[in-house]
This record gives C-alpha cells, sequence and structure tokens, in this order.
C-alpha cells in the first residue's frame, strides 16, 4: 500500500482505515506510518475530531415500546396482506376450521339465492323438484344459522337493481342487499344466543359493542366458540380496551394449551402493558417451557419494570430448582 | 429444544407463515428501525419506512433466493424504500425538515436524563445532528448511515448498495467533509 501524499486521497485512505477497508497488512503498515507521517496524524486526528460529535456506531435510539408498536403494527398489516391473497387451498383449509363461518356463509348465500327465486317467480304454482330440495336445503342450513333468528319483518332490503327484464315473457334478474335488526330474547346460557355473539366478536361490531358483548360473555367464557372468539380477539382486535377485556376473560382459562399459547403471545407482542401484566399473572400459575422461554426474552426486553424484575425472578428460581436437583 | 435454521423460516414465510417471517426479522428489526430512522426526517416516518419495507419484504420473499444472505437482502429493502419513500415525498419531506429544525421532533441520537441541563444539551444536540443529516444527497445518505451508524465495512456496504466500494469510499468522503463543515459552522 503506498501513502498517498495528495491530501484528498489521504482522506480517503484515513476513511477506508475508518471503516474497516484495510486487511491486517495494510492496517498495521498505517498504523505504522502515523508515528512517521504528519500529514496522515493530522488528517487522522481532523477526522477523528468529528467523531467525538457523531462518533462511529452512534444511531438513533429505538426504544423497547416504539419496538413493540411496530411488531404489533406489522403483524396486523402481515394479517391483512394474508387476507387479501386468495389461494384456494388455504381457502378451503380455512373454511373447514371455521365450520360455523361456513354455515352462516352458505345459509346467507342460499337464503339469499331463495328469495331472489321467489321474486323471480310469477305466480305460486307448483315447486318443481329442484325448487324444493333447494329450500328444504335453506331450512336445514338456518337451523344453525343467524337468519333462523330474524322474523319476517325485521329485515329490510336495500340497493335492489334490476339486471335485466323481458317484458314480453316477464322473465326479470334481480340483485339486491339484505339488512335486517333483529331482538332476540333469552338466556346467555343458551349455546345459540352466545354461539352467535362469539362469531359477533370476530365480526366488524364497534369497539363499545365488542367490549360489552365480552363483558356479557364472561359467565360462559369455557364455551368452545366463546374462548375461540376471546382469542381471535386478544390476538387480533385493533383496540387495546377490548383486547385487555378478552385478556382478562381468558386468564380463568389458563390451564387450556390453546389459551396459554395466546396469552404467551399477547405478553410477547402486545404493545399494551396492561394486556401483557394480564397476561403474564395468567402465566405465571402454569410455568412450562414455552411459558419459561417467554418470561425468559421479556426478563430482559420487556418495557414494563414489574414484568421484567418477575420474570426474571421466576426464571432465576426455576433454574437454580434445576440445578438443586 | 432445536432452534428453526433461516433456511426452514424463510422457506415457511415464502409459504405465508407469518411467525416464521416474525421470527426471521426478530434478531434485525431493532438495526432495520435504525436504517429507516437514519433515513427518516421524524420518528413516525422512520416507522412508516420500517412498515413499508416489512411488508414489501413478505411480498417479495417468494422471489428471494436462498443464495445471499436473508440480512444484506432485507437491508437492501429497507434502503430501497427509504429511498423510494423519500423521493415520493420530496416536497413534503423538504417542507418537514423546515419544521423539524423549528420544533426539534427528530430522532434521538443522544440520550442523557441524568440532569434537565443535560437534557436540554442533549436535545440541542439531537436537533443539529438531525439538521446536519438533512444536508446529504440520498446516496451520501445511505453510506453515511450504514457505514458509520451500522458499523458496516465499505464492501458490505457496496454490497447492499448495489454498487463498487470505490463509488461508497467517495460517498463516505463527500458525506463527512459536508458534516465536517456544518459540525464547524455550528461549534464557532
Amino acid at each position: 500500500m503506498n501513502i498517498p501524499e495528495d491530501k484528498e486521497q489521504l482522506q480517503h485512505l484515513v476513511i477506508r482505515y475508518l471503516y474497516g477497508d484495510l486487511n491486517d497488512a495494510e492496517k498495521s503498515q498505517f498504523t505504522e506510518e502515523l508515528g512517521q507521517n504528519d500529514a496522515l496524524q493530522k488528517m487522522l486526528e481532523q477526522e477523528q475530531y468529528f467523531e467525538s460529535a457523531l462518533p462511529i456506531g452512534a444511531q438513533p435510539s429505538i426504544d423497547a415500546e416504539r419496538m413493540q408498536g411496530n411488531r404489533w403494527l406489522l403483524r396486523q398489516r402481515l394479517q391483512q396482506e394474508n387476507r387479501g391473497r386468495f389461494s384456494l387451498r388455504q381457502w378451503l383449509q380455512s373454511l373447514f376450521e371455521r365450520p360455523l363461518t361456513l354455515a352462516f356463509q352458505t345459509a346467507g348465500m342460499a337464503a339469499t339465492f331463495v328469495l331472489g327465486l321467489m321474486i323471480a317467480t310469477p305466480s305460486p304454482g307448483p315447486v318443481d323438484q329442484s325448487g324444493v330440495s333447494t329450500l328444504a336445503s335453506v331450512q336445514q342450513s338456518q337451523e344453525t344459522s343467524p337468519l333462523a333468528l330474524i322474523n319476517d319483518e325485521d329485515y329490510e332490503i336495500f340497493e335492489l337493481q334490476v339486471a335485466s327484464y323481458d317484458a314480453a315473457s316477464g322473465d326479470i334478474d334481480l340483485s339486491f342487499s339484505l339488512a335486517s335488526e333483529t331482538h332476540i330474547s333469552g338466556n346467555i346460557a343458551d349455546e345459540e344466543i352466545h354461539g352467535l355473539m362469539a362469531v359477533a366478536l370476530t365480526n366488524d361490531i364497534d369497539s363499545a359493542a365488542r367490549m360489552e358483548t365480552i363483558d356479557v360473555l364472561q359467565p360462559v367464557v369455557s364455551g368452545d366458540r366463546v374462548y375461540e372468539a376471546l382469542i381471535y380477539v386478544l390476538t387480533n382486535d385493533q383496540n387495546p380496551g377490548v383486547r385487555y377485556q378478552a385478556v382478562q376473560s381468558l386468564v380463568e382459562l389458563a390451564h387450556e394449551d390453546s389459551v396459554r399459547e395466546a396469552l404467551r403471545y399477547a405478553l410477547s407482542e402486545d404493545v399494551n402493558p396492561g394486556v401483557r401484566l394480564e397476561a403474564f399473572q395468567a402465566l405465571v400459575n402454569y410455568p412450562d417451557e414455552a411459558t419459561l422461554a417467554v418470561f425468559r426474552q421479556q426478563m430482559d426486553v420487556d418495557s414494563n419494570e414489574y414484568i421484567r424484575a418477575q420474570a426474571r425472578s421466576i426464571v432465576e428460581e426455576t433454574d437454580n430448582r434445576t440445578i438443586e436437583l | 429444544m432445536l432452534r428453526e435454521t433461516e433456511e426452514e423460516l424463510v422457506r415457511a414465510a415464502q409459504a405465508g407463515n407469518i411467525t416464521a417471517f416474525e421470527r426471521l426479522v426478530r434478531g434485525m428489526e431493532q438495526q432495520m428501525l435504525a436504517v429507516a430512522a437514519g433515513f427518516a426526517h421524524c420518528p413516525d416516518d422512520a416507522n412508516d419506512i420500517y412498515q413499508d419495507a416489512m411488508l414489501a419484504a413478505y411480498r417479495a420473499l417468494p422471489n428471494f433466493k436462498l443464495e445471499s444472505k436473508f440480512s444484506t437482502w432485507l437491508y437492501k429493502i429497507v434502503v430501497n424504500t427509504s429511498l423510494s419513500n423519500r423521493r415520493k415525498l420530496k416536497r413534503a419531506w423538504q417542507k418537514m425538515t423546515a419544521l423539524q429544525n423549528e420544533v426539534g421532533q427528530g430522532e434521538q441520537y443522544c440520550e442523557n436524563t441524568d440532569t434537565p441541563e443535560a437534557r436540554i444539551l442533549d436535545g440541542e444536540l439531537n436537533t443539529q445532528i438531525n439538521q446536519a443529516l438533512a444536508k446529504l444527497t440520498d446516496t451520501e445518505r445511505i453510506a453515511f448511515v450504514l457505514c458509520h451508524q451500522q458499523g458496516f465495512k465499505i464492501r458490505e456496504a457496496a454490497e447492499v448498495m448495489s454498487c463498487s466500494g470505490n463509488s461508497v469510499k467517495v460517498l463516505l468522503f463527500r458525506a463527512r467533509n459536508k458534516l465536517k463543515v456544518f459540525w464547524r459552522n455550528i461549534t464557532s
């Protein structure tokens, strides 16, 4: 390596030295030259003076809260992205994973179809074989569908559009949307009612209604549909208040594997310290291997001092016990 | 417990597994966000760049060949997203920089919270650093953020920037000279 005399070239050399671009031989030659070459020495001092203000490695500080906020938001966006990707295989798989939704969707589609058929039929003449079987299948589906709970006077038809109409034959092709508001009286223990409310939790109802729904579902939280819906809310809901209420409801079910998995996710990923704290306290009584792994992680990174300290104490206690054994 | 290899995680993430993708980026998210913050004018922008970059990476993951390092590939995406955001919003960014200088809502480079005096001094220093960085061109800033802030070697930065080591060296030379002039003016 030649040591240049030109000032600019000399600065280039110093930059290469500072940013690790010299190999070992070049580096030792550079260090040797420093003792003899005043210009090089001066240049290095000038560059180092600049670094007293902004040293190499000084980067914007990113605190844990900001990191967790980004993590949380990213998960929401990735989930949204996955929902947007259409794959027939995944779609079919997800339908089989959510039989209730499948039933509702099928019943909804079938009911719309049948209603359209009824409007399009000019007179109530004899129904052909195919019409009967369609109606029968709808009635069967409606037994497990919210549509079964809707009375005749409780719905409104809107956005009705005539796609085509043949004046000579009277044939018509229609499309319309259906809106309904239904009042149901019953008991929260009724599976039909709490099942409906659980499904509503995962749909697009407003935050206040979701909070109220979770509150009402508290006595039947161990119902399969209910706790599955609460897990969904805990891991997906945008509203921290709703997630907080979901985690509070799930605390008593922490003995269930799927609930603990959701609680661990909330503890490591939720941006809200209140949600994390509830999840942590629920998990304390079930320190299995997966939970301890999350505690081990949180004892260093959690922004909440209490969680950090408690997680550390549990991990250390477990480690000591293992050593003693 | 067995740890999944990067390759296994990449394959799972390529198939649409969000958790695998999160695990892949988990160890790098702090650096990636710091890179975005090095380019952005305020923390909110840095967060937006980071989010867009991660989403772009997730979308582009099926095309990722396991021949290159995942971290280098991810850095490239963060750098390109930062650049495209800057170009898209150039005017808005310029306005924002002016505003930024007035209100000092930039990234924090030093956080001394020992005494109120130290906090004020550090606040001023942070504002000055942000103002100084705003003087750099896009490519100068990339080279500076990667080598100076992230500790990349010149050849590593060249790989991320898809250019020669010599180009990176020239960019660093220009960036440092601009920053030195700015620094001298402030201190004098």
